[in-house]
């Protein structure tokens, strides 16, 4: 393999960066300075993301790599993947953004002042999923994802009510005592390679793939254990999952989509670069994560059923299909990782899509409660329509996106011989369309609960539909066509697995 | 051998400080504790400096004293600029006192014993099955586990920053211990040393604290439907 080292992973990072800092020091007033910054720097990292992903395309099967700081920054075909994935969805939700932020001005629920720290702080939260995606250093990594938690801690109590202020403390805690598992993982693993590799390689997650076979099983064990515990905690898996719900229903909608579209996929992602390492030398770890990922399924889903707040349920909905990711890359097969890799794409697509959905009932109706809202369907046909396409998608219907990908999934446990997991992952997608299509049904078409709701509902301006049209419309072309993602993701499986050789 | 003695006192007053500040009840008393503790585990630091000549120990021992015995109690945002503004005493905690000293005594036996009898089991290099690195490794994980009791046991705000802080430290001396001779080490203690989520926390309670006159995680609640 042809490994340059290139300015790249300094660009993708500096630019949310800058752009953070600008927005805090000048965005004072709304204009150029403050919404104009964010959404050039969200642009300009995506061309940059989309100019990588074209290049690894180009570059064919697991062949592209670029690195920068002494190896400790490495870009390949799963990196610029993820960059091109968050960016395009951070733009989306940045666009929704600028109008539904300003209602919570117009209504006097904020200053339009603070919203200057709401860009900066996403910007922020931007540069932390960069730097995680570039991150070929075991603690350059967890600095990142725990990174990615402080920028989003302060968005989740924007509001400053008392419940915002709980979630956000919740969310912070429980997180950072994950975190502080991981750290024990790495400082495990990185004490235990030592003897075998010099210097800071000790710390590259390229080297420790190559000696993870000799170091003592104890150790590999204990380390896998405290990164899962850690990792799982950030994507919200059962039982790490007691910050997610509150978290994301307490957040501001667009953070919401941001927390659920995103930041756990940060968890994912932080996994599939660590813990998937260990599997082709202890295969045992594959039935423990699969075991891990079906409980989240199953009670996720479960609980789902019992929410009356609609942003409530699709958190719980989103610790459900989040197993299905973990599940895949715990296999550590090329159909498991590619299938992880798939469903990854596909739910922060439709997630982004249904948080946004979400926003948009709380934006006409200022209530999320289910039993409150009712028969919105004339009066907001295109939410209507974005749900639907969320909530099918989302329950793995033919014609939309994560059909393919949760079959993949099934066909990668069976390929394993782990039924009890193609049972429970099929069982789960059952009850997700199940609560999906009641929850959409009373919200759009069921009575009007309440007259002042119905009345005061409205369609949502273009403005914020916009985005949503957009994911709704590339739900259903991954669905139609899902050949288009074939080389993209076939590239990126290539790349995780490349890691384990130590390439 | 007299440095091994001394080592071996500065774990173990590392250990004792940290008993003091989950226990007492003032939370003025449990800072003073909590910056002791600071500053006996940079003169850990310190001594590893000294001990395998790696300058960069140094550095680390710097950052800490800025970080943990300097900025952490002391700058705006911090343990004394949140306290003065929080009731004197810690809500009670959810165990008593007595109930809490058997716990910490089972804990802290459990783990010399541990490491003493099983260290085969987790040791990930041979020095780690040697003294004095064994008891340090023992008095380590005592502290990482005192922090998850900590943050277990404890209703208090402040108390629970005070846990985040201390597995931040446990895990700093584990570290510490596994690898002492590399430069890579001091980096990775200096990088990991994040005290903004401590500021954030802070801020938080404060926030909860000032509006809504709650210091009490149990009356965290609202949620919870």
């Amino acid at each position: 393999m042809d490994v340059k080292t290139s300015l790249y992973p300094y660009v993708l990072f500096l630019l949310p960066a800058c752009g953070a800092i600008w927005v805090a020091l000048f965005g004072k007033e709304k204009g150029l300075l403050r919404e104009g910054v964010s959404f050039a720097a969200v642009v300009l990292t995506l061309v940059f993301s989309v100019h990588l992903v074209w290049r690894s395309l180009a570059a064919g099967r697991g062949a592209f790599m670029v690195t920068a700081f002494f190896r400790n920054m490495l870009i390949d075909s799963f990196s610029a993947m993820m960059a091109l994935l968050f960016n395009v969805m951070l733009l989306l939700i940045l666009l929704y953004s600028f109008r539904y932020m300003k209602s919570h001005v117009d209504s006097g629920q904020i200053r339009d002042g603070r919203l200057r720290w709401f860009y900066s702080l996403v910007m922020a939260f931007n540069a932390t999923m960069m730097l995680t995606v570039i991150s070929n250093n075991l603690i350059m990594l967890y600095i990142s994802v725990e990174a990615s938690t402080l920028s989003t801690a302060l968005l989740v109590c924007f509001f400053r009510d008392r419940r915002g202020l709980e979630a956000a403390y919740k969310y912070i805690v429980l997180i950072v005592v994950g975190i502080a598992f991981a750290l024990m993982g790495c400082v495990l693993l990185y004490a235990s390679v030592v003897p075998h590799i010099t210097g800071h390689n000790a710390l590259l997650l390229t080297e420790i793939g190559k000696v993870v076979a000799i170091i003592p099983k104890n150790i590999a064990v204990l380390s896998v254990a405290c990164l899962m515990i850690g990792f799982s905690t950030k994507g919200g898996l059962i039982p790490f999952h007691f910050w997610l719900p509150d978290a994301h229903a307490e957040a501001p909608a667009p953070v919401s989509a941001m927390l659920s579209g995103l930041i756990i996929k940060i968890g994912a992602y932080a996994f599939a670069r660590t813990v998937t390492i260990f599997t082709p030398t202890y295969p045992a770890v594959a039935v423990y994560v699969a075991a891990v990922a079906c409980l989240s399924m199953v009670i996720a889903a479960l609980l789902s059923f019992a929410q009356d707040d609609l942003k409530r349920l699709l958190a719980f909905s989103s610790i459900s299909q989040l197993g299905y990711v973990f599940g895949g890359f715990g296999l550590a097969t090329y159909l498991g990782i590619y299938g992880g890799l798939f469903h990854l794409l596909n739910h922060t697509i439709l997630k982004t899509l249904l948080f946004l959905c979400a926003g948009a009932l709380i934006y006409a109706t200022g209530t999320r409660s289910i039993r409150e809202l009712g028969g919105l369907s004339r009066k907001m046909p295109i939410t209507a329509l974005c749900f639907f396409v969320g909530a099918l998608g989302i329950g793995g219907m033919p014609l939309f996106n994560s059909f393919h990908s949760k079959f993949v999934l099934f066909a990668a446990f069976a390929e394993q011989k782990l039924w009890w997991a193609v049972a429970i992952s099929v069982g789960t997608g059952v009850l997700t369309v199940a609560v999906f299509v009641w929850a959409g049904y009373r919200i759009f078409w069921g009575e009007p609960a309440s007259d002042r709701v119905f009345h005061s509902a409205r369609e949502i301006p273009l403005a914020m539909a916009i985005p949503m049209l957009v994911l709704a419309a590339l739900a259903v072309f991954i669905g139609v066509y899902p050949q288009a993602l074939y080389p993209l993701l076939d590239n990126a499986t290539q790349c995780i697995m490349h890691t384990w050789k130590g390439v | 051998m007299m440095a091994f003695d001394l080592i071996k006192d500065l774990y173990l007053g590392v250990l004792l400080t940290l008993v003091v500040v989950i226990m007492a009840r003032n939370l003025k008393v449990c800072i003073g504790f909590y910056i002791g503790h600071a500053f006996l585990l940079s003169c850990i630091y310190l001594w590893y400096a000294h001990e395998t000549g790696n300058l960069m120990m140094l550095l680390w021992f710097a950052t800490t004293v800025a970080s943990q015995v300097l900025l952490i109690p002391f700058a705006p945002g911090g343990f004394f600029y949140t306290v003065k503004r929080y009731p004197p005493k810690e809500t009670a905690p959810i165990i008593p006192f007595g109930l809490s000293i058997f716990f910490i005594v089972v804990l802290a036996a459990g783990s010399w014993g541990f490491f003493h009898y099983a260290i085969d089991f987790v040791a990930p290099k041979v020095e780690a099955l040697q003294e004095p690195s064994r008891s340090n490794l023992a008095i380590a994980f005592t502290v990482f586990s005192l922090g998850v009791y900590t943050l277990l046991t404890r209703r208090d705000t402040i108390k629970t920053v005070m846990a985040l802080c201390i597995l931040g430290n446990a895990i700093d001396l584990t570290l510490v211990d596994l690898t002492p001779g590399m430069a890579e080490t001091a980096v990775l203690g200096i990088l990991t040393d994040v005290i903004i989520s401590v500021f954030i926390l802070l801020y938080i309670g404060r926030m909860l604290y000032v509006r809504f006159g709650v210091t009490d995680t149990m009356k965290l609640s609202e949620l919870r439907y």
